[in-house]
Protein backbone atom coordinates (compact mmCIF):
# COMPACT_ATOMS: atom_id res chain seq x y z
CA UNK A 1 0.00 0.00 0.00
CA UNK A 2 1.41 3.33 -1.00
CA UNK A 3 2.02 5.97 1.61
CA UNK A 4 0.06 8.47 -0.47
CA UNK A 5 -3.70 8.08 -0.58
CA UNK A 6 -4.21 10.92 -3.01
CA UNK A 7 -1.72 12.45 -5.39
CA UNK A 8 -1.98 14.91 -8.23
CA UNK A 9 0.53 15.22 -11.01
CA UNK A 10 1.07 18.63 -12.55
CA UNK A 11 -2.57 19.67 -12.63
CA UNK A 12 -3.24 22.63 -14.86
CA UNK A 13 -6.50 24.47 -15.14
CA UNK A 14 -7.25 27.87 -16.61
CA UNK A 15 -10.48 29.76 -17.06
CA UNK A 16 -9.70 31.99 -20.01
CA UNK A 17 -6.76 34.13 -18.95
CA UNK A 18 -7.12 33.23 -15.29
CA UNK A 19 -4.82 30.44 -14.18
CA UNK A 20 -6.54 28.51 -11.38
CA UNK A 21 -4.08 25.63 -11.09
CA UNK A 22 -0.53 25.66 -12.37
CA UNK A 23 1.62 22.52 -12.33
CA UNK A 24 -0.03 21.57 -9.09
CA UNK A 25 1.34 18.44 -7.45
CA UNK A 26 -0.27 17.65 -4.14
CA UNK A 27 0.47 14.55 -2.07
CA UNK A 28 -1.86 13.56 0.73
CA UNK A 29 -0.61 10.93 3.16
CA UNK A 30 -2.99 8.19 4.30
CA UNK A 31 -4.61 9.16 7.60
CA UNK A 32 -3.41 12.75 7.82
CA UNK A 33 -5.19 16.06 7.94
CA UNK A 34 -3.70 18.02 5.09
CA UNK A 35 -4.61 21.70 5.13
CA UNK A 36 -4.68 23.74 1.95
CA UNK A 37 -4.43 27.44 2.66
CA UNK A 38 -3.91 30.56 0.63
CA UNK A 39 -5.36 34.00 0.04
CA UNK A 40 -8.76 34.46 -1.60
CA UNK A 41 -8.66 33.59 -5.28
CA UNK A 42 -5.65 31.31 -4.91
CA UNK A 43 -7.62 28.47 -6.52
CA UNK A 44 -8.32 26.28 -3.50
CA UNK A 45 -11.95 25.53 -4.32
CA UNK A 46 -10.98 24.82 -7.92
CA UNK A 47 -8.59 22.17 -6.63
CA UNK A 48 -11.39 20.60 -4.58
CA UNK A 49 -13.68 20.65 -7.60
CA UNK A 50 -11.06 18.96 -9.75
CA UNK A 51 -10.40 16.30 -7.13
CA UNK A 52 -14.13 15.68 -6.70
CA UNK A 53 -14.58 15.49 -10.46
CA UNK A 54 -16.86 18.46 -11.05
CA UNK A 55 -14.21 20.23 -13.13
CA UNK A 56 -11.89 18.42 -15.52
CA UNK A 57 -8.25 19.59 -15.44
CA UNK A 58 -6.75 20.87 -18.69
CA UNK A 59 -3.81 18.53 -18.16
CA UNK A 60 -2.28 16.42 -15.43
CA UNK A 61 -3.50 13.41 -13.52
CA UNK A 62 -5.21 12.56 -10.24
CA UNK A 63 -4.47 9.33 -8.41
CA UNK A 64 -6.58 8.03 -5.55
CA UNK A 65 -6.20 4.65 -3.88
CA UNK A 66 -3.50 3.91 -6.44
CA UNK A 67 -5.88 4.33 -9.34
CA UNK A 68 -5.91 6.98 -12.02
CA UNK A 69 -9.28 8.64 -11.49
CA UNK A 70 -8.66 11.67 -13.71
CA UNK A 71 -11.50 10.74 -16.08
CA UNK A 72 -13.89 9.35 -13.49
CA UNK A 73 -17.31 10.89 -12.92
CA UNK A 74 -18.20 12.61 -9.65
CA UNK A 75 -20.46 9.81 -8.45
CA UNK A 76 -17.96 7.06 -9.28
CA UNK A 77 -15.25 8.84 -7.26
CA UNK A 78 -17.66 9.19 -4.37
CA UNK A 79 -18.45 5.47 -4.47
CA UNK A 80 -14.72 4.72 -4.32
CA UNK A 81 -14.59 6.62 -1.04
CA UNK A 82 -13.71 10.20 -1.98
CA UNK A 83 -16.37 12.39 -0.34
CA UNK A 84 -16.65 16.14 -0.18
CA UNK A 85 -18.41 18.98 1.56
CA UNK A 86 -19.40 22.24 -0.02
CA UNK A 87 -18.42 25.75 0.94
CA UNK A 88 -22.07 26.77 0.69
CA UNK A 89 -24.24 24.16 2.37
CA UNK A 90 -25.72 21.96 -0.32
CA UNK A 91 -28.59 20.11 1.31
CA UNK A 92 -32.01 18.73 0.44
CA UNK A 93 -33.94 21.61 1.93
CA UNK A 94 -37.42 20.08 1.66
CA UNK A 95 -36.40 16.84 3.35
CA UNK A 96 -35.95 16.21 7.04
CA UNK A 97 -32.49 16.02 8.57
CA UNK A 98 -32.93 12.24 8.96
CA UNK A 99 -33.92 11.85 5.30
CA UNK A 100 -30.92 13.93 4.23
CA UNK A 101 -28.63 11.56 6.08
CA UNK A 102 -30.54 8.54 4.84
CA UNK A 103 -29.73 9.59 1.28
CA UNK A 104 -26.11 9.91 2.32
CA UNK A 105 -26.13 6.33 3.60
CA UNK A 106 -27.82 4.78 0.55
CA UNK A 107 -24.89 4.67 -1.91
CA UNK A 108 -22.77 2.50 0.34
CA UNK A 109 -25.53 -0.15 0.43
CA UNK A 110 -25.18 -0.74 -3.29
CA UNK A 111 -27.73 0.35 -5.89
CA UNK A 112 -31.01 2.03 -4.99
CA UNK A 113 -33.27 0.22 -7.43
CA UNK A 114 -35.54 -0.77 -4.57
CA UNK A 115 -39.10 0.21 -5.21
CA UNK A 116 -41.34 -1.33 -2.61
CA UNK A 117 -40.11 -1.06 0.95
CA UNK A 118 -40.49 2.25 2.72
CA UNK A 119 -37.04 3.81 3.06
CA UNK A 120 -37.88 5.33 6.44
CA UNK A 121 -38.70 1.90 7.86
CA UNK A 122 -35.65 0.12 6.51
CA UNK A 123 -33.26 -0.70 9.38
CA UNK A 124 -30.34 -0.83 6.94
CA UNK A 125 -30.88 2.92 6.58
CA UNK A 126 -32.41 4.00 9.85
CA UNK A 127 -29.73 2.41 12.06
CA UNK A 128 -26.74 4.18 10.47
CA UNK A 129 -28.80 7.40 10.42
CA UNK A 130 -29.50 7.10 14.13
CA UNK A 131 -25.80 6.65 14.85
CA UNK A 132 -24.86 9.63 12.70
CA UNK A 133 -27.48 11.78 14.39
CA UNK A 134 -26.14 10.93 17.81
CA UNK A 135 -22.45 11.28 16.95
CA UNK A 136 -23.07 14.73 15.48
CA UNK A 137 -25.56 15.74 18.15
CA UNK A 138 -28.33 16.29 15.65
CA UNK A 139 -30.92 13.97 17.28
CA UNK A 140 -33.15 16.80 18.44
CA UNK A 141 -33.37 18.09 14.87
CA UNK A 142 -33.94 14.71 13.17
CA UNK A 143 -37.45 15.54 11.96
CA UNK A 144 -36.87 19.17 11.09
CA UNK A 145 -36.70 20.21 7.47
CA UNK A 146 -33.09 20.93 6.46
CA UNK A 147 -34.23 24.24 4.98
CA UNK A 148 -35.36 25.51 8.37
CA UNK A 149 -32.10 24.85 10.24
CA UNK A 150 -29.86 27.54 11.71
CA UNK A 151 -26.57 28.14 9.93
CA UNK A 152 -24.38 26.26 12.38
CA UNK A 153 -26.63 23.21 12.25
CA UNK A 154 -26.61 23.33 8.45
CA UNK A 155 -22.82 23.22 8.49
CA UNK A 156 -22.87 20.21 10.79
CA UNK A 157 -25.42 18.44 8.59
CA UNK A 158 -23.28 19.26 5.56
CA UNK A 159 -20.41 17.44 7.21
CA UNK A 160 -22.59 14.60 8.49
CA UNK A 161 -23.83 13.87 4.98
CA UNK A 162 -20.29 13.49 3.70
CA UNK A 163 -19.53 11.17 6.61
CA UNK A 164 -22.67 9.10 6.01
CA UNK A 165 -21.05 7.28 3.12
CA UNK A 166 -18.15 6.15 5.33
CA UNK A 167 -15.53 7.65 3.01
CA UNK A 168 -11.81 6.95 3.09
CA UNK A 169 -11.09 10.56 2.33
CA UNK A 170 -12.91 13.85 2.87
CA UNK A 171 -12.45 16.99 0.84
CA UNK A 172 -13.53 19.76 3.18
CA UNK A 173 -14.24 23.11 1.57
CA UNK A 174 -14.28 25.59 4.45
CA UNK A 175 -16.33 23.49 6.87
CA UNK A 176 -16.39 26.33 9.38
CA UNK A 177 -17.38 29.07 6.96
CA UNK A 178 -19.64 31.60 8.62
CA UNK A 179 -20.00 29.81 11.95
CA UNK A 180 -19.28 31.40 15.31
CA UNK A 181 -16.12 30.62 17.29
CA UNK A 182 -17.95 28.10 19.43
CA UNK A 183 -19.24 25.91 16.60
CA UNK A 184 -15.89 26.32 14.86
CA UNK A 185 -14.31 24.69 17.87
CA UNK A 186 -16.93 21.91 17.79
CA UNK A 187 -16.17 21.17 14.15
CA UNK A 188 -12.43 21.23 14.80
CA UNK A 189 -12.85 18.79 17.65
CA UNK A 190 -14.96 16.53 15.44
CA UNK A 191 -12.37 16.56 12.66
CA UNK A 192 -9.64 15.75 15.13
CA UNK A 193 -11.64 12.82 16.45
CA UNK A 194 -11.83 11.45 12.90
CA UNK A 195 -8.10 11.81 12.37
CA UNK A 196 -6.42 8.54 11.49
CA UNK A 197 -9.64 6.91 10.36
CA UNK A 198 -10.43 9.35 7.58
CA UNK A 199 -7.88 11.20 5.52
CA UNK A 200 -8.77 14.86 5.07
CA UNK A 201 -7.88 17.65 2.72
CA UNK A 202 -8.99 20.78 4.52
CA UNK A 203 -9.48 24.17 2.93
CA UNK A 204 -9.95 26.65 5.73
CA UNK A 205 -9.38 30.31 6.49
CA UNK A 206 -9.30 30.00 10.26
CA UNK A 207 -5.52 29.80 10.84
CA UNK A 208 -5.85 28.93 14.52
CA UNK A 209 -7.78 25.81 13.57
CA UNK A 210 -5.49 24.92 10.69
CA UNK A 211 -2.30 25.11 12.72
CA UNK A 212 -3.92 23.30 15.63
CA UNK A 213 -5.16 20.21 13.83
CA UNK A 214 -3.28 19.85 10.52
CA UNK A 215 -0.41 17.39 10.08
CA UNK A 216 0.69 18.94 6.84
CA UNK A 217 0.05 22.37 5.39
CA UNK A 218 0.26 23.34 1.73
CA UNK A 219 0.17 26.99 0.73
CA UNK A 220 -1.31 28.08 -2.59
CA UNK A 221 -0.84 31.44 -4.25
CA UNK A 222 -2.32 32.20 -7.69
CA UNK A 223 -2.76 28.55 -8.62
CA UNK A 224 0.71 27.46 -7.56
CA UNK A 225 1.72 25.55 -4.47
CA UNK A 226 4.57 27.56 -2.95
CA UNK A 227 5.23 25.47 0.15
CA UNK A 228 4.35 22.15 1.72
CA UNK A 229 5.42 20.79 5.06
CA UNK A 230 4.80 20.51 8.76
CA UNK A 231 2.80 23.44 10.18
CA UNK A 232 5.77 24.93 12.04
CA UNK A 233 8.07 24.72 9.02
CA UNK A 234 5.47 26.33 6.80
CA UNK A 235 4.85 29.06 9.33
CA UNK A 236 8.57 29.83 9.36
CA UNK A 237 8.97 29.76 5.59
CA UNK A 238 9.98 33.26 4.47
CA UNK A 239 8.23 33.04 1.12
CA UNK A 240 4.98 32.03 2.80
CA UNK A 241 5.30 34.87 5.29
CA UNK A 242 5.81 37.33 2.49
CA UNK A 243 3.10 35.99 0.19
CA UNK A 244 0.40 35.19 2.61
CA UNK A 245 0.71 35.23 6.35
CA UNK A 246 2.47 38.57 6.43
CA UNK A 247 -0.32 40.27 4.53
CA UNK A 248 -2.86 39.25 7.10
CA UNK A 249 -0.63 40.26 10.01
CA UNK B 1 -61.12 20.79 13.86
CA UNK B 2 -59.30 17.98 12.08
CA UNK B 3 -55.52 18.08 11.76
CA UNK B 4 -53.66 17.82 8.44
CA UNK B 5 -53.11 14.08 8.81
CA UNK B 6 -56.79 13.56 9.50
CA UNK B 7 -57.77 15.69 6.54
CA UNK B 8 -55.31 13.84 4.34
CA UNK B 9 -56.90 10.51 5.27
CA UNK B 10 -60.33 12.06 4.79
CA UNK B 11 -59.44 13.04 1.22
CA UNK B 12 -58.29 9.48 0.50
CA UNK B 13 -61.25 7.70 2.08
CA UNK B 14 -64.07 10.11 1.26
CA UNK B 15 -62.78 10.56 -2.27
CA UNK B 16 -62.33 6.84 -2.73
CA UNK B 17 -65.80 6.08 -1.38
CA UNK B 18 -67.44 8.73 -3.57
CA UNK B 19 -65.74 7.37 -6.68
CA UNK B 20 -66.61 3.81 -5.69
CA UNK B 21 -70.28 4.68 -5.34
CA UNK B 22 -70.40 7.00 -8.33
CA UNK B 23 -72.34 4.72 -10.73
CA UNK B 24 -74.96 4.25 -8.01
CA UNK B 25 -75.17 8.00 -7.35
CA UNK B 26 -75.40 8.74 -11.06
CA UNK B 27 -78.24 6.27 -11.33
CA UNK B 28 -80.10 7.84 -8.42
CA UNK B 29 -79.56 11.33 -9.83
CA UNK B 30 -80.83 10.12 -13.20
CA UNK B 31 -77.61 11.21 -14.93
CA UNK B 32 -76.23 7.96 -16.39
CA UNK B 33 -73.84 9.86 -18.69
CA UNK B 34 -71.87 10.80 -15.57
CA UNK B 35 -70.51 7.25 -15.47
CA UNK B 36 -68.85 7.61 -18.82
CA UNK B 37 -67.63 11.12 -18.01
CA UNK B 38 -66.05 9.86 -14.81
CA UNK B 39 -64.45 6.91 -16.60
CA UNK B 40 -62.72 9.50 -18.73
CA UNK B 41 -61.77 11.47 -15.62
CA UNK B 42 -60.25 8.41 -13.92
CA UNK B 43 -58.26 7.60 -17.05
CA UNK B 44 -56.86 11.12 -17.24
CA UNK B 45 -56.16 10.93 -13.52
CA UNK B 46 -53.86 7.94 -14.16
CA UNK B 47 -52.00 9.92 -16.80
CA UNK B 48 -51.79 12.97 -14.53
CA UNK B 49 -50.46 10.93 -11.59
CA UNK B 50 -47.81 9.42 -13.85
CA UNK B 51 -46.81 12.92 -15.00
CA UNK B 52 -46.58 14.02 -11.37
CA UNK B 53 -43.90 11.37 -10.78
CA UNK B 54 -41.81 13.46 -13.15
CA UNK B 55 -43.05 16.94 -12.35
CA UNK B 56 -43.78 16.87 -8.64
CA UNK B 57 -41.35 14.27 -7.39
CA UNK B 58 -38.57 14.44 -9.96
CA UNK B 59 -38.74 18.13 -10.95
CA UNK B 60 -38.56 17.06 -14.59
CA UNK B 61 -40.91 19.39 -16.43
CA UNK B 62 -41.96 17.31 -19.40
CA UNK B 63 -44.13 19.01 -22.01
CA UNK B 64 -44.47 15.81 -24.02
CA UNK B 65 -46.18 13.40 -21.70
CA UNK B 66 -49.22 12.96 -23.94
CA UNK B 67 -46.94 11.20 -26.44
CA UNK B 68 -46.80 8.12 -24.21
CA UNK B 69 -50.54 8.38 -23.56
CA UNK B 70 -51.09 8.35 -27.33
CA UNK B 71 -48.61 5.54 -27.98
CA UNK B 72 -50.45 3.34 -25.46
CA UNK B 73 -53.78 4.12 -27.13
CA UNK B 74 -52.43 3.41 -30.61
CA UNK B 75 -50.96 0.06 -29.52
CA UNK B 76 -54.40 -1.08 -28.39
CA UNK B 77 -56.13 0.32 -31.47
CA UNK B 78 -53.64 -1.12 -33.97
CA UNK B 79 -53.81 -4.56 -32.37
CA UNK B 80 -57.62 -4.41 -32.42
CA UNK B 81 -57.53 -3.24 -36.06
CA UNK B 82 -55.47 -6.26 -37.14
CA UNK B 83 -57.58 -8.52 -34.97
CA UNK B 84 -60.72 -7.38 -36.78
CA UNK B 85 -59.23 -7.26 -40.30
CA UNK B 86 -57.77 -10.72 -39.77
CA UNK B 87 -54.48 -9.99 -41.48
CA UNK B 88 -51.20 -9.65 -39.61
CA UNK B 89 -49.16 -6.50 -40.13
CA UNK B 90 -45.55 -6.75 -41.19
CA UNK B 91 -43.94 -10.04 -42.05
CA UNK B 92 -41.48 -12.60 -40.82
CA UNK B 93 -39.97 -11.90 -37.44
CA UNK B 94 -41.80 -8.60 -37.14
CA UNK B 95 -45.20 -10.09 -37.95
CA UNK B 96 -47.82 -8.56 -35.72
CA UNK B 97 -50.92 -10.59 -35.13
CA UNK B 98 -53.87 -8.56 -34.04
CA UNK B 99 -55.67 -9.25 -30.83
CA UNK B 100 -58.65 -8.03 -28.95
CA UNK B 101 -57.51 -9.57 -25.69
CA UNK B 102 -56.91 -6.89 -23.06
CA UNK B 103 -54.51 -9.17 -21.18
CA UNK B 104 -52.24 -9.00 -24.22
CA UNK B 105 -52.77 -5.54 -25.61
CA UNK B 106 -52.87 -3.52 -22.37
CA UNK B 107 -49.56 -4.84 -21.00
CA UNK B 108 -48.08 -4.39 -24.45
CA UNK B 109 -49.31 -0.78 -24.49
CA UNK B 110 -47.60 -0.23 -21.15
CA UNK B 111 -44.32 -1.80 -22.31
CA UNK B 112 -44.20 0.02 -25.63
CA UNK B 113 -44.95 3.36 -23.95
CA UNK B 114 -42.24 2.71 -21.38
CA UNK B 115 -39.77 1.91 -24.14
CA UNK B 116 -40.71 5.05 -26.06
CA UNK B 117 -40.21 7.02 -22.86
CA UNK B 118 -36.86 5.33 -22.25
CA UNK B 119 -35.59 6.37 -25.69
CA UNK B 120 -36.93 9.92 -25.51
CA UNK B 121 -35.82 10.25 -21.89
CA UNK B 122 -32.32 8.99 -22.67
CA UNK B 123 -31.83 11.92 -25.03
CA UNK B 124 -33.89 14.56 -23.21
CA UNK B 125 -32.32 13.99 -19.80
CA UNK B 126 -28.96 15.11 -21.14
CA UNK B 127 -30.44 18.59 -20.89
CA UNK B 128 -32.22 20.35 -18.07
CA UNK B 129 -34.37 23.36 -17.31
CA UNK B 130 -36.04 25.08 -20.23
CA UNK B 131 -34.11 22.93 -22.74
CA UNK B 132 -35.65 19.83 -21.22
CA UNK B 133 -39.14 21.32 -21.63
CA UNK B 134 -38.42 22.16 -25.26
CA UNK B 135 -36.83 18.84 -26.21
CA UNK B 136 -39.62 16.75 -24.67
CA UNK B 137 -42.09 18.94 -26.56
CA UNK B 138 -40.15 18.40 -29.79
CA UNK B 139 -40.02 14.61 -29.42
CA UNK B 140 -43.72 14.45 -28.61
CA UNK B 141 -44.54 16.49 -31.70
CA UNK B 142 -42.39 14.13 -33.77
CA UNK B 143 -44.50 11.23 -32.57
CA UNK B 144 -47.64 13.28 -33.24
CA UNK B 145 -46.64 13.78 -36.88
CA UNK B 146 -45.58 10.14 -37.14
CA UNK B 147 -49.09 8.92 -36.29
CA UNK B 148 -50.60 11.78 -38.24
CA UNK B 149 -48.96 10.41 -41.40
CA UNK B 150 -49.66 6.69 -40.80
CA UNK B 151 -52.17 6.22 -43.61
CA UNK B 152 -52.76 2.53 -42.83
CA UNK B 153 -54.09 3.52 -39.44
CA UNK B 154 -56.24 6.42 -40.52
CA UNK B 155 -53.64 9.18 -40.58
CA UNK B 156 -55.11 12.41 -39.28
CA UNK B 157 -58.63 10.94 -39.37
CA UNK B 158 -57.76 8.54 -36.58
CA UNK B 159 -58.73 4.93 -36.24
CA UNK B 160 -62.00 3.48 -34.97
CA UNK B 161 -62.10 0.31 -32.94
CA UNK B 162 -64.96 -2.15 -33.28
CA UNK B 163 -65.96 -2.63 -29.67
CA UNK B 164 -63.93 -2.66 -26.52
CA UNK B 165 -61.29 -5.28 -25.63
CA UNK B 166 -62.06 -8.61 -23.98
CA UNK B 167 -60.98 -8.66 -20.37
CA UNK B 168 -61.49 -11.95 -18.54
CA UNK B 169 -64.98 -12.28 -19.93
CA UNK B 170 -66.13 -8.97 -18.41
CA UNK B 171 -68.65 -6.98 -20.41
CA UNK B 172 -66.58 -3.85 -21.00
CA UNK B 173 -69.24 -2.51 -23.34
CA UNK B 174 -71.27 -1.92 -20.21
CA UNK B 175 -70.29 1.56 -19.02
CA UNK B 176 -70.57 0.69 -15.34
CA UNK B 177 -68.34 -2.38 -15.69
CA UNK B 178 -65.84 -0.34 -17.66
CA UNK B 179 -65.95 2.39 -15.01
CA UNK B 180 -64.98 -0.12 -12.33
CA UNK B 181 -62.14 -1.42 -14.46
CA UNK B 182 -60.81 2.14 -14.67
CA UNK B 183 -61.35 2.57 -10.94
CA UNK B 184 -59.32 -0.55 -10.15
CA UNK B 185 -56.56 0.53 -12.55
CA UNK B 186 -56.32 3.96 -10.90
CA UNK B 187 -56.39 2.49 -7.38
CA UNK B 188 -53.69 -0.03 -8.26
CA UNK B 189 -51.55 2.61 -9.92
CA UNK B 190 -51.89 4.94 -6.93
CA UNK B 191 -50.92 2.10 -4.59
CA UNK B 192 -47.82 1.33 -6.66
CA UNK B 193 -46.84 5.01 -6.81
CA UNK B 194 -47.40 5.38 -3.08
CA UNK B 195 -44.85 2.61 -2.46
CA UNK B 196 -42.57 3.94 -5.13
CA UNK B 197 -42.23 7.52 -3.89
CA UNK B 198 -41.45 6.38 -0.34
CA UNK B 199 -38.99 3.66 -1.34
CA UNK B 200 -35.24 4.08 -1.65
CA UNK B 201 -35.73 4.72 -5.34
CA UNK B 202 -38.34 7.37 -4.61
CA UNK B 203 -36.04 9.10 -2.14
CA UNK B 204 -33.31 9.17 -4.78
CA UNK B 205 -35.70 10.77 -7.26
CA UNK B 206 -36.76 13.40 -4.72
CA UNK B 207 -33.13 14.03 -3.87
CA UNK B 208 -32.31 14.56 -7.56
CA UNK B 209 -35.18 17.03 -7.80
CA UNK B 210 -33.92 19.12 -4.92
CA UNK B 211 -30.18 19.00 -5.39
CA UNK B 212 -28.74 16.91 -8.17
CA UNK B 213 -25.20 18.20 -7.58
CA UNK B 214 -25.27 16.88 -4.04
CA UNK B 215 -26.71 13.56 -5.19
CA UNK B 216 -23.73 13.05 -7.49
CA UNK B 217 -21.33 14.05 -4.75
CA UNK B 218 -22.91 11.42 -2.52
CA UNK B 219 -22.26 8.79 -5.18
CA UNK B 220 -25.54 8.47 -7.09
CA UNK B 221 -25.39 8.08 -10.88
CA UNK B 222 -28.37 10.41 -11.13
CA UNK B 223 -28.95 10.11 -14.87
CA UNK B 224 -29.84 6.42 -14.66
CA UNK B 225 -32.30 6.92 -11.83
CA UNK B 226 -34.01 9.81 -13.56
CA UNK B 227 -34.21 7.83 -16.78
CA UNK B 228 -35.89 4.92 -15.04
CA UNK B 229 -38.34 7.32 -13.43
CA UNK B 230 -39.08 8.77 -16.87
CA UNK B 231 -39.76 5.28 -18.25
CA UNK B 232 -42.02 4.39 -15.31
CA UNK B 233 -44.00 7.58 -15.87
CA UNK B 234 -44.26 6.66 -19.56
CA UNK B 235 -45.59 3.24 -18.59
CA UNK B 236 -48.31 4.85 -16.46
CA UNK B 237 -49.34 7.11 -19.31
CA UNK B 238 -49.38 4.05 -21.59
CA UNK B 239 -51.86 2.31 -19.29
CA UNK B 240 -54.07 5.39 -19.37
CA UNK B 241 -53.77 5.43 -23.16
CA UNK B 242 -54.87 1.80 -23.41
CA UNK B 243 -57.94 2.66 -21.34
CA UNK B 244 -58.84 5.81 -23.27
CA UNK B 245 -58.71 3.88 -26.56
CA UNK B 246 -61.25 1.49 -25.08
CA UNK B 247 -63.38 4.21 -23.58
CA UNK B 248 -63.84 6.19 -26.79
CA UNK B 249 -63.37 3.18 -29.12
CA UNK B 250 -61.40 5.56 -31.26
CA UNK B 251 -57.85 6.91 -31.40
CA UNK B 252 -56.44 9.90 -33.26
CA UNK B 253 -53.18 11.85 -33.37
CA UNK B 254 -54.93 14.44 -31.21
CA UNK B 255 -54.19 12.21 -28.23
CA UNK B 256 -50.49 12.98 -28.66
CA UNK B 257 -50.82 16.68 -29.40
CA UNK B 258 -48.83 19.05 -27.22
CA UNK B 259 -51.99 20.76 -26.02
CA UNK B 260 -52.92 17.43 -24.45
CA UNK B 261 -49.57 17.40 -22.65
CA UNK B 262 -50.42 20.91 -21.49
CA UNK B 263 -53.77 19.75 -20.15
CA UNK B 264 -52.04 17.03 -18.15
CA UNK B 265 -49.66 19.62 -16.72
CA UNK B 266 -52.61 21.82 -15.75
CA UNK B 267 -54.27 18.88 -13.98
CA UNK B 268 -51.13 18.21 -11.94
CA UNK B 269 -50.50 21.85 -11.02
CA UNK B 270 -54.16 22.59 -10.37
CA UNK B 271 -54.59 19.54 -8.15
CA UNK B 272 -51.31 19.86 -6.30
CA UNK B 273 -48.00 18.62 -7.59
CA UNK B 274 -45.71 16.53 -5.45
CA UNK B 275 -48.72 14.70 -4.03
CA UNK B 276 -50.43 11.60 -5.39
CA UNK B 277 -54.04 12.61 -4.71
CA UNK B 278 -53.50 16.08 -6.14
CA UNK B 279 -53.40 15.07 -9.81
CA UNK B 280 -56.58 13.03 -9.32
CA UNK B 281 -58.32 16.08 -7.86
CA UNK B 282 -56.91 18.16 -10.71
CA UNK B 283 -58.27 15.78 -13.33
CA UNK B 284 -61.70 15.84 -11.69
CA UNK B 285 -61.72 19.63 -11.37
CA UNK B 286 -60.56 20.33 -14.90
CA UNK B 287 -62.68 17.82 -16.80
CA UNK B 288 -65.78 18.25 -14.66
CA UNK B 289 -65.32 22.01 -14.76
CA UNK B 290 -65.09 21.95 -18.55
CA UNK B 291 -68.20 19.85 -18.76
CA UNK B 292 -70.33 21.85 -16.36
CA UNK B 293 -69.23 25.25 -17.65
CA UNK B 294 -69.92 24.12 -21.20
CA UNK B 295 -73.57 23.65 -20.21
CA UNK B 296 -73.78 27.21 -18.89
CA UNK B 297 -71.90 29.01 -21.63
CA UNK B 298 -70.13 28.16 -24.83
CA UNK B 299 -67.36 30.56 -23.87
CA UNK B 300 -66.43 28.36 -20.89
CA UNK B 301 -62.71 28.70 -21.53
CA UNK B 302 -63.03 32.40 -20.74
CA UNK B 303 -63.98 31.49 -17.18
CA UNK B 304 -61.85 28.42 -16.67
CA UNK B 305 -58.62 30.22 -17.59
CA UNK B 306 -58.74 32.93 -14.91
CA UNK B 307 -59.91 30.34 -12.39
CA UNK B 308 -56.81 28.24 -13.06
CA UNK B 309 -54.54 31.24 -12.67
CA UNK B 310 -56.25 32.10 -9.40
CA UNK B 311 -55.81 28.62 -7.96
CA UNK B 312 -52.16 28.50 -8.93
CA UNK B 313 -51.45 31.96 -7.48
CA UNK B 314 -53.51 31.59 -4.31
CA UNK B 315 -52.49 28.11 -3.20
CA UNK B 316 -49.20 26.44 -2.69
CA UNK B 317 -50.20 22.92 -3.50
CA UNK B 318 -53.25 23.45 -5.64
CA UNK B 319 -56.61 22.06 -4.58
CA UNK B 320 -54.99 19.40 -2.45
CA UNK B 321 -53.08 22.05 -0.52
CA UNK B 322 -56.33 23.97 0.00
CA UNK B 323 -58.03 20.94 1.50
CA UNK B 324 -55.18 19.56 3.55
CA UNK B 325 -53.50 22.79 4.58
CA UNK B 326 -50.01 24.15 4.46
CA UNK B 327 -48.31 21.18 6.02
CA UNK B 328 -49.47 19.02 3.12
CA UNK B 329 -46.13 17.29 2.82
CA UNK B 330 -45.40 14.39 0.52
CA UNK B 331 -47.75 11.70 1.67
Amino acid sequence: MSEWLLATEALNKSFGAVVASEALSLRVRRGEIHALIGPNGAGKTTVINQLAGEIAPDSGAIHFEERDITDWSVDRRARLGLARTFQISTLFDQLSVADNLSLGVQPRLGHSYRFWRRADQDPALTEPVRMLLSSLELEALANQRAGSLAHGDRRRLELAMALAGQPTMLLLDEPMAGTGPESSRDVARLLESLKGRITMLLVEHDMDVVFAIADTVSVMVSGRCIATGKPDDVRADPEVRRAYLGENG
Amino acid sequence: MIGPTGRRLLVWYAGGAALLLLPLLADIAGEPFMVSLFSRILIYAIAAVSLDLLLGFGAMVSLGHAAFFGVGAYVVAILAFHGAEGGPAGSGFLALTGTNNALVSWPLAVVVSAMAAAVIGALSLRTSGVYFIMITLAFAQMLFYFFDSLETYGGDDGLSIWGRNDLLGLDLANDTTFYYVCFVCLAAFLAVCQRLVNSRFGMVIRGCAQNERRMRALGFPTYRYKLLCFAIAGAGAGLAGALIANQTEYVSPGLLHWTRSGELLVMVILGGMGTLVGPVLGAIALLLGEDLLAIVTEHWQLYLGPFLILVVLATRRGIYGLVVGRSGEHE
